[in-house]
């Protein structure tokens, strides 16, 4: 266990007669980016949320190893009389980040994401939809944590900061930290992932290393993942 | 992660909401308002009656938007509310916002009594109506607040206007009978049991009777709900999920 931050271990959970997880089991270890796909209502958020404490499994267990967590969701949402510093405040008081620290924090991690500072000043329900992801990016770096779970890293961002947002999942990878991505841009995380989780109806369908999957012919992860999308399911 | 820290931001968040709320923050100073009036239009004991049947309503007025709002929002998927720590929130808000009404009813009070040991009518029983009130103000926040699952940002505190608009329509149909309800309520005695329930199922409406001394028997019925909100709500926070709508 020691090197591995997340370990689920045959997770279920029913939504009345619907079935989201079945048996779910997978792991990630420390220090790698993986990649979580899957189609669209194939279980991929509701792992998530289990694995942050949003939603209860109605059976298996699920494992934390690190004290420092971040989640950035597909669309996030901020309380709607919250100015942007206000939150960044608020986030670092809860994390003990004093006020001169969240300051070059700030401007540090605000250059990383491609986010205008100047935003910090309105509230941010008034943000786009692509500021309000770089916005939870921000929360998210200035709390620098161990492992961070990245639902859709990509949607509504620009090509320039789908670029940033890249690089800098490569520098936290090298400054030693954990990443969990779950998207459909295939291409995008084929990029930097190590580890790939692929899910289905519910289901963990391969569970694998990027280049033991090569290795084994496999010439990209998009035709890999297509071509689970035409097996049967157990 | 400390729980005072944890307590401090959940309670400087919920203070930001109260402040920014233009129309809560109107509401919550109407107490206040009316008693300024009444001061000035009448007297000071006067407003100190006043005063003290009405500063509750602050309590049940902050106690609007409290749960299902925020739970079906989304908004409490953020890394400050992982791994359960949402609970945490939900759970401190309803003593967050008993503090915010708290301390401007407080303010008042404390003015009307000096205001009243200077003129040399102050009487030591209004000290133990405000006590009093604040059991009737926590009893409007755990019901306003376990209401706030079920009714959006509002109706939870416009559900309990209505039923207290109701109880005081039913004094009225009392005043057909010789001898009714009301006079049994205006002599603080009740001959029998049937109008004791009766009384206590008024006071769940209308608890702002209590803050007569005559009724201060009574106030245990209202610790007693407090109890019995505090606890379902914090058996519903407790299995709670977040599921977004």
């Amino acid at each position: 266990m020691n090197n591995l931050l997340i370990r689920s271990v045959n997770l279920n959970k029913n939504f009345g007669k619907i079935r989201a997880l079945r048996q779910v089991s997978f792991s990630v270890k420390k220090g790698t980016i993986t990649a979580f796909l899957g189609e669209n209502g194939a279980g991929k958020t509701t792992t998530i949320k289990i694995l942050l404490g949003f939603l209860k499994p109605d059976s298996g267990q699920v494992e934390i190893n690190c004290s420092k967590l971040g989640y950035i969701p597909d669309r996030p949402l901020f309380f709607s009389w919250l100015k942007g510093k206000e939150i960044l405040h608020f986030t670092a008081k809860l994390f003990g980040i004093n006020g001169q620290r969240l300051a070059s924090l700030i401007e540090e991690k605000s250059a990383k994401v491609g986010f205008d500072s100047e935003l910090l000043e309105r509230r941010v329900q008034t943000y786009s939809l692509g500021n309000q992801k770089k916005m939870s990016y921000l929360q998210n770096l200035i709390v620098t944590p161990e492992l961070l779970i990245v639902d859709e890293p990509f949607a509504g961002l620009d090509p320039v900061s789908i670029k940033l947002v890249r690089d800098l999942f490569l520098d936290l990878k090298k400054e030693g930290k954990t990443l969990f991505l779950s998207s459909h841009l295939i291409s995008e995380l084929e990029k930097i992932c190590d580890e790939v989780v692929i899910i289905r109806k519910g289901q963990i369908l391969l569970e694998d290393n990027i280049e033991t999957l090569r290795r084994q012919g496999h010439v990209d992860l998009e035709t890999l993942f297509l071509s689970f999308l035409h097996q049967p399911l157990i | 992660m400390f729980a005072k820290t944890r307590f401090k931001v959940n309670f400087l968040l919920i203070q930001k909401k109260v402040f920014r709320s233009t129309g809560l923050c109107f509401l919550s100073l109407v107490p206040g308002l009316v008693v300024f009036y009444v001061l000035l239009a009448d007297s000071l004991a006067m407003a100190i009656n006043f005063f003290l049947f009405l500063f509750p309503y602050t309590f049940l007025f902050l106690s609007g938007d409290m749960m299902k709002d925020e739970i079906e929002s989304g908004v409490l998927e953020n890394i400050m509310f992982l791994q359960g720590e949402y609970r945490a929130y939900l759970l401190q808000k309803i003593l967050a916002l008993t503090i915010l009404a708290l301390l401007p009813s407080a303010a008042i009070f404390s003015m009307l009594v000096m205001a009243g040991l200077l003129k040399g009518n102050f009487s030591w029983i209004y000290l133990l109506q405000f006590l009093a009130g604040l059991v009737v103000g926590i009893y409007y926040v755990t019901l306003g607040s376990w209401l706030s699952f079920y009714f959006r940002g509002g109706s939870n505190v416009l559900i309990i206007i209505m039923a207290q608009i109701m109880a005081i329509l039913s004094l009225f149909f009392s005043l057909q009978k010789k001898i009714g309800f009301l006079d049994y309520l205006e002599k603080g005695h009740f001959p029998n049991l049937l109008y004791k329930i009766k009384f206590i199922i008024f006071t769940l409406a209308l608890p702002n009777v209590l803050i007569a001394r005559k009724f201060f028997p009574y106030l245990f019925v209202l610790v007693m709900a407090t109890g019995f909100f505090l606890f379902r709500q914090w058996r519903r926070i407790k299995n709670l999920e977040l599921k977004k709508q």
